[in-house]
């Protein structure tokens, strides 16, 4: 069996640049290792003969695509025992933890816009990084939605004055309640889901950045901050995946 | 209240710190710890069910059924989830309408029926032979079902997202669509072959379009026995049924025919006679609007079956609906072709396939891989001996197609 963590590090690698990633426990993590020690020893041989060195290249290469091939082939040759929702269960899911109904027409509008780019099926091998963007799309939209929205807000995220100015809003005290509602209503599966306390270190670090030059902001700056960090939590894998 | 769009300032915010939230999404995706709890294994059982994650309250109810080992009854309540019509049966059935097998319809009288069908608990193998169909309530507006157009089902669909599968209402075909069909040939008014979604319009318009009527038999043998017409091949089927549109001597080559022309059509010809009476054309409406309509002609071969006959005259001149099975014998006996092998219509070929052992195995296979998410052309011998274990209790059932979903789902609970 293909194990989950190397299916999620790989649709990690996919999704964003491998480069800003730490590809742990997947054959291509070699592959990066020995371009980066290989790239050293050219430099050292920057004097010797080119001959050799594109001899080298040529066998890093080789190396690097057979260890792709490799891994992308026991990749496609596993069954695995975890599936990507398709575009009908991913809208019916967001309408369902948020509470935003299905026929609202800012739904619909945007479904039907990103609809073709969301996954036709549960083939978790399907998953490419245009249908991350598509799902962000439609969980932007439904975020917005209910935030915009003051009955379904105060459902969703007691306690959070959306009304405060941004400092007051995101102060170390308030932040965890808009984090932790979030988790509550979206995340159910807190132990097979993603593990909340890496996630909230996580999702700190993206209101901080969210946060920078904007601290004097008013209650439109609060929500769409807020609406930034709904659409991280409603479009993540704990939602997206069966 | 609208869309979220790059010309509002609430978005110029969204927009600048849009990398940061595609980060975010994309580190998010950390790995899921082992499912083993039994709040697990009823998220598990839930999500696969409905494909949607259940409230806390059904989560709550599931867990402690999970927990005192009643995996069934807790399977029980994510099928009474209304997404496992709307979304898991709609999306499971969907690519068996048409020809280019695409999920991405729209609720039509074809998928009203398998779904109203397996909400009440029927005997799936009438989706194949009775005299059923499910529609919308009747309601003040003017529309019904209709041979030119599926406006009815694409509305209702449209106006009730969220419960068009709870408010369908069950009906008889000889009823509902019989005035509509007896408006193009009066002939319908003695018709009584009415046979589930195989006179549906739906199933008219994907399969009795153009062509020669044998798109239907393949898509009968793919939806309901997960064969494809090039898996019936057998070359050793007596060729006397060929029609005459078939050449004996493809580019001057007549082992071709009994090498490869016949292995197919020898077998489907003899049995898509059952379709000679129907059709699905275009055509102008009353309003000189252009329509695809859905036509039977009881009694009367459509000239469709006649076309190129010249180009092997001797061929068989179908001269009724009547069918013959000649894939009783051979490598498709393998089938488990139970009852007459041969008779006349549609409804006594939907009783030949639907009564068929392949039949029961092709639907558990479809729902197994659906809530098990394997892929059951590469079963190992633990997971085949589980399919043979689930179409037992599917045949045992009265062929439920709810009850195979809950025994399907406890095959893979997780660890």
């Amino acid at each position: 069996m293909f194990k989950k963590k190397c299916l999620n590090l790989y649709i990690l690698a996919i999704a964003i640049s491998s480069s800003l990633i730490g590809i742990q426990g997947c054959g291509k993590k070699n592959a990066f290792k020995s371009v980066e020690k290989n790239a050293s020893q050219d430099s050292e041989k920057k004097n010797g003969s080119n001959e050799i060195i594109l001899e080298e290249k040529n066998s890093i290469d080789d190396n690097i695509n057979k260890e792709s091939n490799s891994t992308e082939q026991s990749i496609a040759d596993n069954n695995v025992d975890v599936g990507l929702k398709n575009f009908l269960q991913i809208n019916a899911t967001f309408s369902i933890l948020t509470d935003v109904k299905l026929d609202n027409q800012n739904i619909i509008d945007t479904f039907d816009d990103v609809k073709l780019q969301l996954p036709t099926d549960n083939d978790i091998k399907s998953f490419s990084p245009s249908i991350q963007v598509a799902i962000s799309k439609l969980a932007t939209q439904y975020c917005y939605t209910l935030i915009s929205d003051v009955s379904l807000r105060t459902k969703i995220i007691p306690g959070f004055d959306f009304t405060a100015n941004v400092s007051d809003a995101f102060s170390s005290t308030s932040q965890d309640i808009i984090i932790n509602a979030l988790f509550k209503k979206f995340w159910i599966d807190e132990k097979g889901g993603p593990d909340q306390k890496t996630a909230k270190a996580t999702l700190l670090t993206l209101l901080s950045e969210l946060k920078k030059g904007e601290e004097s902001g008013g209650a439109t700056k609060t929500a769409a901050i807020a609406t930034g960090l709904c659409t991280a939590v409603l479009a993540s894998s704990a939602t997206t995946f069966l | 209240m609208h869309q979220f769009n790059a010309d509002t300032s609430f978005s110029k915010l969204a927009r600048k710190q849009s990398c940061y939230v595609i980060l975010i999404l994309t580190l998010l995706n950390f790995t899921p710890q082992s499912l083993a709890g039994s709040k697990e294994q009823a998220i598990r059982i839930h999500s696969r069910i409905a494909g949607v994650p259940p409230s806390q309250e059904v989560l709550k109810e599931m867990t402690e059924l999970v927990a005192s080992g009643k995996q069934k009854e807790a399977a029980s309540l994510a099928i009474a989830n209304p997404n496992f019509l709307n979304i898991t049966i709609f999306d499971m059935f969907a690519p068996f309408t048409n020809e280019n097998e695409t999920n991405r319809v729209n609720l039509s009288d074809y998928l009203a029926t398998v779904i109203g069908m397996i909400r009440d608990n029927s005997d799936f193998r009438g989706v194949l032979t009775e005299d059923v169909i499910y529609t919308p309530p009747i309601s003040n507006d003017t529309l019904s079902w209709s041979t030119d157009n599926n406006t009815w089902y694409e509305k209702f669909q449209e106006d009730n997202p969220e419960s068009f599968s709870d408010l369908l209402v069950k009906g008889k075909q000889s009823i509902v669509i019989k005035p509509a069909l007896q408006a193009h040939d009066q002939n319908v008014a003695n018709f009584n072959d009415w046979a589930g979604i195989l006179t549906t319009r739906e199933f008219a318009v994907g399969y009795y379009f153009d062509g020669t009527n044998r798109a239907a038999l393949r898509y009968l043998g793919k939806s309901f026995l997960c064969k494809d017409i090039d898996q019936l091949t057998d070359t050793t089927t007596p060729d006397y049924r060929i029609r005459q549109d078939i050449s004996r001597q493809p580019a001057g080559n007549s082992n071709v025919f009994k090498s490869k022309c016949a292995g197919c059509h020898s077998g489907m010809d003899a049995l898509s006679g059952a379709f000679a009476y129907f059709d699905a054309t275009e055509t102008k409406d009353a309003s000189n609007m252009n329509v695809l309509r859905y036509t039977i002609s009881p009694g009367k071969v459509h000239n469709k079956y006649f076309r190129d006959a010249q180009v092997f005259p001797a061929g068989y001149a179908t001269k009724d609906d009547g069918w013959v099975n000649l894939w009783s014998e051979g490598a498709n006996k393998s089938i488990g072709w139970t009852g007459p092998q041969k008779g006349s219509g549609v409804r006594s070929l939907g009783v030949l396939y639907s009564r068929s052992n392949e039949f029961a195995r092709c639907m558990t296979k479809r729902v197994y891989a659906r809530v098990c998410l394997k892929n059951v052309e590469t079963l190992n011998i633990e997971e085949k001996s589980i399919i043979d274990e689930l179409v037992n209790k599917f045949s045992t059932s009265n062929y439920n197609m709810k009850d195979l979903f809950a025994e399907s789902s406890l095959k893979c609970l997780g660890d």
